[in-house]
């Protein structure tokens, strides 16, 4: 008798412990994740981004208990290495980086070489709010996620350009464009030299075009269609060479140096892929009040960026509270204002509901420095397998820095 | 027995030194057992080798490294012996050497912010109406020929060969010159063969450490250098950073390129000297 009743308390106990397993866990990662100081190693090439984490994010962690410390790096790799240095090291636990921000080929070489926490990010509180469904969500350049990220926002590519030295009329709205307009004002463009984030995503876009469009590229790799796609994009470039800014002898190594040569004058356009446009860089000063952002006619690749956790960090429990709370609708639109930041939410503002849609309206003030949320998704269209990407840098390297 | 007082400073230099030089020569050889691979091939080197990039990046680091050390120590020499001439007290040398703790960073950036396109000078003749924009201001930056790096390196370096001069120069016997005089030596012939060969030793040991810097320097050619050609240690930190995980082997190949080069320099330098045998 006291055997059976033994058994029994102990069925129920587990079936009660399976059926909150969920619940549960979150609290006892909430708890474990009090007092923890987590690493978050990110891009620092934006004053406005570095901001909103240390004044919107990090005082919010602080509230929940956690520490966020923020590592800026130039470029992800840094971060991606520093795990695998770890990894070859030994140094299975403990280790140094609690949280990265990534996402495209970065997050397919950190997954491939298994240096991520996986099948977490789906079973977030928060995660209810991402529409995970979305292929835009659930893979990250053609690679699936499998809850090894977490969305932390959203963007789409712009072009910047400056009114008080170019007419709106006078804009070039495709590739062709751009190389009659090169040709028309020698030394005025240049774009950030692969492997930059920017300067590959830019040729990539000029890569959709000369094949002749986006959509053929959706999906696998396929070698045959790069094959039959590059020679015509390095034709392309070593076409408009020449007259890119300095002869295209030497290209700027990244965004901000772009935006520096872009506000001096020395180069009329500039990138940008805040949701918000530039309403953060004109209100921080990086550039000029006369800047203003314009797309394509094709349309500009739009993404998700997430953060991930290394496998070996010494403090996922705090790293998963971050990432959770990098979720609140409160945050995202924190994040989406051009106040701040102005880039575009990881969330879908219907799973949260109509309030916060009006909400998401109201803080995006389309103007001059930003487009209509309208416009950009009626002109957006998805990055592709991270191959092409690597086939970019590679070529680029190759083919133009001779 | 000799050696019992070095040994704290030999074992660490032998462990720290020596270590990283071992893992690195062992990771250039493919060896990254978190990626699976241990078996040690010379892929990396074939594939260097075999890259035109790695030779122009070999021939401008050796361009820029010469000339940086070359001008440094005629700018160096010249300074140590004008001040020298002037009698110059404390405070001038102070000013001399006050490049010195200046990180090169810093002094990049300086040299960014100065003589860009857009920079300082270019506003400056701007305002003066003898530009007319940044176009018309010579592109000292980012060129080739590594005008920017040789620069920022000749600037800082020049008061760290000029003070190592001043030094053997103070410490110079002066009652030599003045037998030169009497037996009829001009100013250059004194220059030349009395007070050059008394100062060589400084002026070798302080070029050559200042070579061996410009050779492995990575933040100046970073900040200051073109896109390509660029300089060795560029080219083994953008290897490294490469989203691809197995150009390391390439990055650290590199690297131990840099560091033989440095070696055979140093070296050369110790048998040159004399110095290799006799401790």
């Amino acid at each position: 008798m006291k055997r059976i009743l033994i058994l029994s308390a102990l069925l129920t106990a587990t079936s009660t412990s399976a059926q909150s397993a969920s619940a549960q866990s979150w609290t006892s990662i909430q708890k474990e994740a009090q007092g923890q100081t987590v690493n978050f190693y990110m891009w620092g090439g934006s004053d406005d981004i570095n901001k909103y984490v240390d004044t919107v994010v990090a005082p919010a962690a602080k509230k929940l208990g956690v520490t966020l410390r923020r590592v800026p790096v130039s470029d992800t790799v840094q971060a991606v290495n520093k795990v695998l240095g770890e990894k070859q090291a030994g140094k299975n636990r403990g280790g140094s980086v609690d949280m990265i921000w990534i996402n495209g080929e970065n997050f397919k070489t950190a997954s491939q070489a298994r240096l991520l926490l996986t099948g977490w990010s789906e079973s977030l509180p928060n995660a209810k709010y991402v529409n995970w469904k979305s292929p835009a969500v659930r893979n990250d350049f053609g690679f699936p996620v499998n809850g090894a990220e977490s969305p932390w926002g959203s963007s789409q590519w712009q072009y910047v350009y400056d009114s008080s030295r170019v007419k709106e009329a006078d804009l070039p709205r495709s590739f062709k464009e751009l190389a009659t307009w090169t040709g028309a004002h020698p030394g005025r463009f240049t774009f950030p030299a692969p492997p930059n984030f920017s300067g590959n995503r830019f040729l990539r876009q000029a890569m959709f075009e000369l094949a002749g469009g986006q959509s053929q590229f959706v999906g696998a790799y396929r070698p045959e269609l790069w094959a039959r796609t590059a020679p015509k994009l390095w034709t392309y470039l070593r076409a408009i060479q020449p007259n890119l800014w300095r002869g295209g002898q030497t290209f700027p190594a990244d965004v901000p140096n772009l935006y520096s040569l872009f506000a001096n004058g020395e180069i009329d356009f500039a990138f940008v892929q805040n949701i918000a446009g530039i309403a953060a860089e004109v209100k921080s000063g990086v550039l000029p009040t006369t800047a203003r952002v314009f797309i394509f006619d094709a349309g500009t690749v739009t993404d998700t960026h997430y953060v991930a956790i290394p496998y070996n960090s010494a403090h996922s429990a705090g790293a998963k509270v971050v990432a959770n709370l990098m979720l609140t609708p409160e945050l995202q639109l924190a994040k989406l204002s051009g106040n701040l930041w102005g880039d575009g939410l990881g969330i879908d503002p219907a799973r949260v509901g109509p309030e916060f849609q009006k909400q998401v309206k109201a803080t995006l003030k389309v103007g001059p420095y930003t487009l209509d949320p309208a416009l950009l998704s009626s002109k957006a269209f998805s990055d592709v397998d991270a191959q092409y990407d690597k086939n970019v840098q590679d070529g680029f390297k190759k083919e133009i820095l001779k | 027995m000799r050696l019992l007082p070095f040994l704290p400073a030999l074992v660490v230099t032998a462990l720290l030194f020596g270590g990283g030089l071992l893992l690195g020569g062992l990771q250039s050889l493919g060896y990254a057992p978190a990626l699976g691979q241990t078996a040690l091939k010379l892929d990396a080197y074939r594939d260097l080798f075999a890259d035109r990039s790695f030779w122009a990046a070999l021939g401008l680091t050796a361009w820029v490294a010469t000339a940086s050390t070359f001008l440094a120590a005629v700018f160096g020499t010249a300074f140590a012996l004008l001040l020298q001439r002037a009698g110059a007290g404390g405070r001038l040398r102070f000013l001399f050497g006050l490049t010195l703790p200046i990180p090169h960073l810093v002094a990049s950036v300086l040299t960014l912010l100065l003589i860009s396109q857009s920079g300082l000078l270019s506003r400056l003749t701007l305002a003066a109406g003898i530009t007319s924009g940044p176009q018309d201001f010579p592109a000292l930056l980012y060129d080739r020929r590594g005008l920017g790096i040789l620069l920022e390196l000749v600037w800082k370096e020049t008061p760290f060969i000029g003070l190592n001069v001043l030094a053997a120069l103070t410490r110079l016997d002066p009652r030599l010159n003045e037998v030169a005089r009497t037996l009829g030596a001009g100013r250059w012939t004194r220059l030349v063969r009395v007070t050059l060969p008394l100062i060589r030793p400084a002026l070798l040991s302080s070029g050559i450490l200042v070579f061996a810097f410009s050779l492995s320097s990575f933040e100046v050619p970073a900040l200051l250098g073109a896109t390509s050609p660029t300089t060795l240690p560029v080219l083994a930190y953008r290897a490294f950073t490469d989203t691809d995980l197995s150009t390391r082997a390439e990055a650290l190949a590199i690297s131990m390129v840099v560091a033989a080069l440095g070696g055979a320099l140093v070296w050369g330098y110790v048998r040159a000297t004399g110095r290799g045998g006799r401790g």
